[in-house]
């Protein structure tokens, strides 16, 4: 026969670890959903920057009510610093964020959208350039996911792992 | 070591050439950098461009000075990448620092792919 206290005992300590369980993974679910809409929040903005850097290339300046064009292009430089300002706040919200090549990818993006005859007068249009920036974008959002992709899954192993080690039994000393 | 401050010149840097308006890359570097290069590198002093406090950069203006400068050939590109450092404290200017070094170098293989 069982001591009275052990049924109330152990509800009370299963209930404490159905918490702890659930906490665990709502607060993994609150940092990967977190990271989620931060990343597509970049994303949105960088094919935005993109977008609107393409319709710039597309002008020809030599026919085109410049004030228009001078628009365009404190936007454009507004955008880039946006675009940075995010990729930083990225990095505090997560350091352990691994994008591959991000450096390069920024680079060639703010090149293409801004560099060659960005400013100039009377410059003709540019497709290559106007192509240039969507590759570019297409490029750094695809590395964006993919380190989204792989945050997640490491977190997935990490939480997996950590629960084996609490389920196998502690090692003794020598 | 003379440091040169580009928010000093221009809070909003312009474009590419003189006549596309006011703070171009060619204006900054040919009325200031260039003179206070060889001013520097008489004294074999350097010169340190920091590109930070300035309401964002067109990469044309990187371009024409960065780029540009090793164009003119005003000194020999070995002196350049002596004399001259491009620095950006801020994580918004780092990436302007990496192109503007991107640039120096891109145009320097240009040039020594002609020869």
């Amino acid at each position: 026969m069982l001591p009275v206290w052990v049924v109330p005992l152990v509800t009370f300590a299963s209930a404490v670890l159905a918490s702890l369980v659930a906490f665990g993974v709502q607060r993994w679910r609150y940092r990967t959903d977190r990271l989620a809409a931060a990343i597509d929040s970049l994303c949105n903005e960088i094919n935005s920057a993109a977008d609107k850097a393409t319709a710039y290339w597309l002008i020809d300046d030599t026919a085109q009510d410049r004030g228009k064009i001078r628009l365009a292009e404190f936007e454009l430089v507004g955008r880039q610093s946006r675009i940075q300002e995010l990729i930083g706040a990225l990095d505090v919200q997560d350091e352990k964020l691994v994008v591959v090549d991000l450096n390069e990818l920024v680079l060639e993006l703010l090149d293409a959208m801004t560099g060659g005859g960005f400013r100039v007068a009377d410059r003709p249009l540019d497709l290559d350039r106007a192509a240039r920036v969507q590759a570019a974008a297409a490029r750094l959002n695809g590395a964006l996911r993919v380190a989204l992709s792989r945050r997640v899954r490491g977190w997935e192993w990490r939480a997996a792992l950590s629960r084996l080690g609490r389920l196998l039994p502690k090692r003794s000393g020598p | 070591m003379t440091t040169l401050r580009v928010r000093d010149y221009a809070v909003a840097p312009g474009g590419r050439y003189r006549k596309d308006g006011p703070f171009s890359g060619e204006e900054f570097r040919d009325d200031i950098l260039v003179p206070q290069l060889l001013a520097a590198a008489d004294r074999n002093e350097d010169v340190v461009v920091e590109l930070d406090g300035v309401a964002g950069y067109g990469s044309s203006f990187l371009e024409e000075v960065f780029g540009g400068l090793v164009r003119r050939g005003v000194m020999a590109q070995q002196d350049i990448g002596r004399v001259l450092s491009v620095l950006a404290t801020g994580r918004l200017f780092k990436p302007y620092e990496m192109l503007a070094q991107r640039y120096m170098q891109a145009e320097q293989q240009r040039m020594a792919a002609q020869v």
